[in-house]
């Protein structure tokens, strides 16, 4: 048990960790090891989207169990529930699916899909064909709408055939984009957007003037977010009255120089010793010198 | 006694980097047989010297000044891959581009270049090196060709005559043309000791190593001896001092605040994946925490983005439980996974910190634009939040918001500071010699390349020195 | 004194109403604040002034809806700027919704050209063989996503046309009048006037910076505010020709081409958020120092 749980994973690391830095320093001669560069993260991204699975389950097996004995709150779990199962199917339902899919009728008509999914409107398939990748291609004409001239609606366009929907799926597509755009994303904007607020409160409360560096730091904080807008270059004019020291003290430039040198120079050095830390912190994991990510200190 | 002579352990950390330094020296010397890494070292920097001038500022072609004494200074700025045919001769359909100059063979039958060409002046005492350049200069224009050549070129830096190269334009099929070139001062540092050379694709075929990652190589290696020296030194019981730091010290406090007050810890280990070393010192020191939270009965939150990393997670804080003798006390689905969006979890992580309330927080990884919406969330709870990551984008947003901050290499020191384990302890003395030296050979490079540019400097050792110096460092 | 110590005290939640009225305000009541370009902005404006007619131009959408507000709008100055250049933008993406984003900012950039076409073309600031109609597959191509990143650039260093053989709508690539050169040789990498990606975070810029030894082009780069400092390191070491940081970035550009976007709509709403945010760490900070005078006088 203690060599499927500690030994063989160690085993594993080691000997991929190995492959991975001979790939990244292999030349040209070795085409096959320099390959595996690019193949590698390849198997990663397949070995992750089964852990996909794991993390469902996971969900719903917590809010299930919630749900089941009523503990404070369940609707919460209810909700989750819905929403997740509402999207799952969805999702599958207005997939790619060639086999159920009506074969291809020139003369038919059909609800030609948008590349963003978004929107889709009724065509008349013209002609159906093979691109060069052998993907099937169809040319179609618009339907005319009403309020529209007839002349823009005559132009031969071409789409993917995979676009194409029948009545049912184009609505099961309408239904999935309601929610994804109208639910999913402006909650997701809201989220985003909550952070001006932070920013806003996290300010208020934290950037106290303690010390001479804190000083300083709010000095140049204060040049930035001004220099960032175009306030700044109004209050660099009122400045520039000051006699003698008023024309130099031009925000946007000092804003420039700040981002440039100071903070550009913290910046590298926080990246240079991340960097390190990254290397070394490699190092230790691919030779089995740090092992605590594999449960307790080994 | 022993009769085999073992050099003094103070030297062996200097030896190790003199053997590195021979290293990359060697492998230097072997980038110059083969011509294809030769040619690919500069072209990052020369990108720098040839579309924008030293001070960044970009002067346009039709800018190309008649010779009066203000505009040479605009000249020297000027980035020569500028002078592209447009601002000259605005031909409608034309395709002919700037280009940032490569090192590219001339092409026999167009090295003759017209008698027309003017030569430029090189005032210039150290070695004139010519730049091949690639440039679209329709002959159509010759006078403002001649105009830009015959600008007297005071600049004392390299001022650099380039044979040029003919380019298609649209209007006639292959024009021969030269475009003299006003070399920015800033490519000395660059362009030259550079010889441009073909890249020979035959040659390439039977290396087995790539020469362009050299550089990488030589940090690598001088890293993993130092480290492995150090480790070894500290394994033998030698003491090795690690600084304070003050989050790290500060995670037991933490616990025991939340302990006394009845609630709860949440610990976040980023939001990446398993395959981000972040995300691995995150779940690392997270084993340190649920061992204290094992140990006070402190109920354990870790709401996960991802399910690998859940799974890592629960194995790491059963096993805290197990060696704290409290398997009972461990409840995997504290542990769960929320979702893989980032403002969903955001979200989900924000509804846990308002139902739960805990009075701890910490959070150990990768951050992006979350990190302040967590962190002022958990403020609001009147949570102690001690956060640590190697973003630097981040890091601002934490130390505003958080009690304590981990802020870069810090993050991956926390699991050797916890365990005081001599193996960790060593490898972050060796890091930190890297560190030193990385920023000894900043200054050395500095100053190196300064001096060479002054008056002074140029033509002489030093700029032979900074010269070698930047050969070494590509 | 007690005043200011309540105000230290103040609930986050009206800092929330105060930096919700600064944004919304100023957006109903439409003010315009004067935007000077900067120099990063100007010097990317002037490299695109002095390509060529008719060069293309590679664009990476390297962003998604998430960040399309901060990104956009520069994106759709560049775009229109290049259409008045007679200027062909290629644009490709990075990211699996950058695509789609690129569909819509040629869209609006084209809207803008053909609007302004008469104005302009009045003005003299058309290059002269700019149509009053833009045709897509010979102005401009949408190229759409492909995965990869930095191993997609080097792709399409080895052969530019190769990952591409189709455009995002299914049009094959070989025979658009975009891609063709006068001289009839392959379209290249090289015949690339200058790449400019708009990164909204990993795999944008820093893919083409990465390989920039092998591509040789002269890059810029449309960055979101908060990843400035991140950039503005390629800025210093002439690696990035230009940067347009932000909405602001995107103002300075729309002003260069005198043209009024959401960029500059939304310099009015940011710049009163950012005085206001001034004036709560002032407020904070008074009241700071006010219950630090009290904690003294109370000691003595």
């Amino acid at each position: 048990m203690l060599f499927i749980k500690r030994t063989l994973p160690l085993i594993i690391t080691f000997i991929t960790g190995i492959i991975m830095i001979v790939a990244f320093f292999s030349g040209p001669a070795l085409p096959s090891v320099k390959a595996l560069e690019d193949t590698f993260p390849k198997w990663i991204q397949i070995i992750m989207s089964f852990t996909m699975l794991l993390g469902a389950f996971s969900l719903l097996r917590i809010n299930l169990n919630k749900i089941s004995r009523k503990v404070e709150g369940w609707g919460y779990s209810m909700t989750l529930i819905i929403g997740f199962l509402t999207m799952a199917v969805l999702g599958f339902l207005s997939g790619s699916w060639p086999m159920f899919e009506p074969q291809v009728n020139v003369g038919d008509k059909y609800w030609l899909v948008a590349e963003d999914s978004m929107s889709d409107r009724h065509v008349t398939v013209v002609a159906s064909s093979l691109d060069e990748e052998g993907n099937s291609v169809v040319d179609v004409v618009a339907d005319p709408v009403a309020g529209q001239e007839a002349a823009d609606a005559k132009v031969v366009e071409r789409a993917p055939a995979y676009r194409l929907k029948g009545t049912f799926m184009a609505w099961i597509n309408s239904v999935q984009q309601v929610l994804f755009v109208g639910v999913f994303k402006s909650a997701q904007a809201t989220m985003f957007s909550l952070l001006a607020f932070f920013v806003a409160s996290a300010s208020f409360r934290a950037f106290r003037v303690k010390s001479k560096e804190a000083g300083l730091l709010m000095g140049a904080a204060f040049i930035v977010m001004l220099g960032n807008v175009p306030i700044g270059n109004l209050v660099s004019r009122v400045l520039a009255y000051i006699p003698i020291i008023g024309p130099s003290l031009d925000i946007a430039l000092i804003k420039e120089w700040i981002l440039t040198y100071p903070s550009s120079a913290a910046q590298s050095a926080i990246l240079v010793g991340a960097m390190l830390g990254y290397i070394s912190a490699s190092m230790k994991i691919i030779f089995g010198v740090e092992r605590s990510h594999l449960g307790g200190e080994g | 006694m022993s009769v085999v002579w073992r050099p003094p352990r103070k030297l062996v950390p200097f030896l190790a980097l003199f053997l590195c330094l021979v290293s990359a020296l060697v492998l230097v010397a072997q980038q110059d047989e083969v011509p294809a890494a030769a040619a690919f070292q500069s072209e990052m920097t020369e990108i720098t010297a040839d579309v924008v001038g030293d001070n960044g500022e970009l002067t346009a072609p039709d800018a190309a000044p008649p010779s009066t004494s203000e505009t040479v200074a605009a000249d020297e700025q000027t980035g020569e891959s500028l002078n592209s045919s447009d601002a000259v001769d605005p031909v409608p359909g034309s395709m002919a581009i700037p280009e940032i100059s490569e090192p590219q063979a001339e092409p026999a039958a167009t090295v003759v270049a017209p008698s027309a060409v003017p030569v430029v002046p090189v005032l210039e005492p150290m070695a004139a090196v010519e730049v091949p350049a690639t440039h679209a200069v329709p002959v159509s224009e010759p006078v403002s060709t001649a105009e830009v050549t015959a600008a007297p070129v005071l600049e004392p830096a390299a001022a650099v005559g380039a044979p040029a190269e003919p380019v298609s334009a649209a209007t006639a099929p292959v024009v021969p043309a030269v475009d003299p070139v006003l070399e920015p001062a800033a490519a000395v540092v660059v362009a030259v000791a550079e010889p441009a050379k073909e890249p020979v694709p035959a040659a390439e075929d039977n290396v087995y190593f790539d020469v362009k990652r050299a550089n990488v190589l030589v940090i690598i290696l001088t890293l993993m001896g130092l480290v492995s020296y150090f480790t070894f030194h500290a394994q033998r019981g030698k003491e090795m001092f690690i600084r304070r730091i003050s989050g790290l010290s500060a995670l037991e406090d933490a616990v025991g605040r939340a302990t006394e007050m009845g609630r709860g810890v949440l610990y976040i280990p980023g939001i990446m994946d398993m395959d981000d070393i972040q995300t691995i010192a995150g779940v690392t020191i997270m084993g340190h925490v649920a061992k204290k939270t094992a140990e006070y009965d402190t109920p354990f939150f870790a709401p996960m983005t991802r399910s690998f990393v859940m799974s890592v997670a629960q194995e790491i804080v059963k096993q805290s439980y197990l060696e704290m003798g409290r398997p009972d006390a461990y409840r995997p689905d504290r542990i769960n996974y929320l979702t893989d969006d980032q403002f969903g979890y955001v979200a989900g992580v924000g509804g846990i910190m308002m139902r739960e309330k805990p009075a701890a927080c910490f959070y150990l990884g990768t951050f992006y634009a979350e990190s302040l919406i967590l962190a002022e969330t958990g403020n609001a709870v009147g949570a102690i939040q001690i956060a640590g990551t190697a973003e630097p984008s981040q890091i601002p947003f934490f130390v505003a918001a958080c009690d304590y901050t981990l802020i870069g290499e810090e993050l991956f020191a926390a699991s050797a500071y916890l365990s005081k384990n001599p193996k960790e302890v060593g490898s972050l003395k060796g890091q930190d010699i890297v560190k030193l030296l990385i920023i000894l050979v900043m200054i050395v490079g500095t100053l190196l390349v300064t001096i060479a540019q002054t008056e002074y400097g140029a033509g002489t050792v030093f700029a032979t020195l900074a010269e070698n110096f930047m050969r070494l460092l590509k | 004194m007690e005043f200011f110590i309540k105000l230290k005290n103040l609930d986050r939640r009206w800092v929330f109403l105060c930096v919700a009225a600064s944004v919304v305000l100023p957006m109903l009541l439409k003010f315009d604040f004067p935007v000077f370009p900067g120099k990063s902005v100007t010097n990317l404006f002037k490299f695109v002034e002095t390509l060529p007619e008719g060069t293309r131009c590679f664009l990476s959408f390297d962003y998604d809806p998430a960040s399309e507000p901060e990104l956009g709008p520069s994106a759709i100055a560049i775009l229109a700027h290049m259409f008045r250049r007679n200027i062909k933008p290629l644009c490709g993406a990075n990211w699996p919704l950058g695509g789609e984003m690129a569909e819509s900012a040629l869209d609006t950039a084209a809207k803008i050209y053909t609007s302004t076409y008469d104005e302009m073309k009045a003005a003299g600031k058309l290059a002269p063989g700019c149509k009053p109609k833009l045709v897509k597959g010979e102005d401009y191509v949408n190229l759409g996503y492909k995965p990869g990143a930095v191993i997609h650039v080097k792709a399409l260093v080895a052969d530019f046309m190769g990952p591409y053989p189709a455009d995002r709508d299914g049009n094959s690539t070989k025979e658009m009048a975009v891609f063709k050169s006068p001289d009839g040789h392959k379209f290249e990498i090289k015949d690339v006037g200058i790449i400019v990606s708009f990164t909204a975070g990993t795999g944008g810029i820093e893919a083409f910076i990465n390989v920039a030894g092998d591509h040789k082009r002269p890059m810029a780069a449309g960055c979101t505010s908060v990843n400035i400092p991140r950039f503005i390191t390629y800025l210093q070491t002439g690696q990035l020709v230009g940067m347009t940081g932000g909405l602001p970035g995107a103002a300075e550009y729309e002003t260069l081409i005198e043209y009024m976007g959401k960029g500059r709509e939304g310099m009015a709403p940011q710049s009163i958020a950012h005085l206001i945010i001034m004036l709560f760490i002032i407020v904070g900070n008074i009241a700071y120092i006010a219950e630090q005078r009290i904690a003294k006088k109370n000691k003595a």
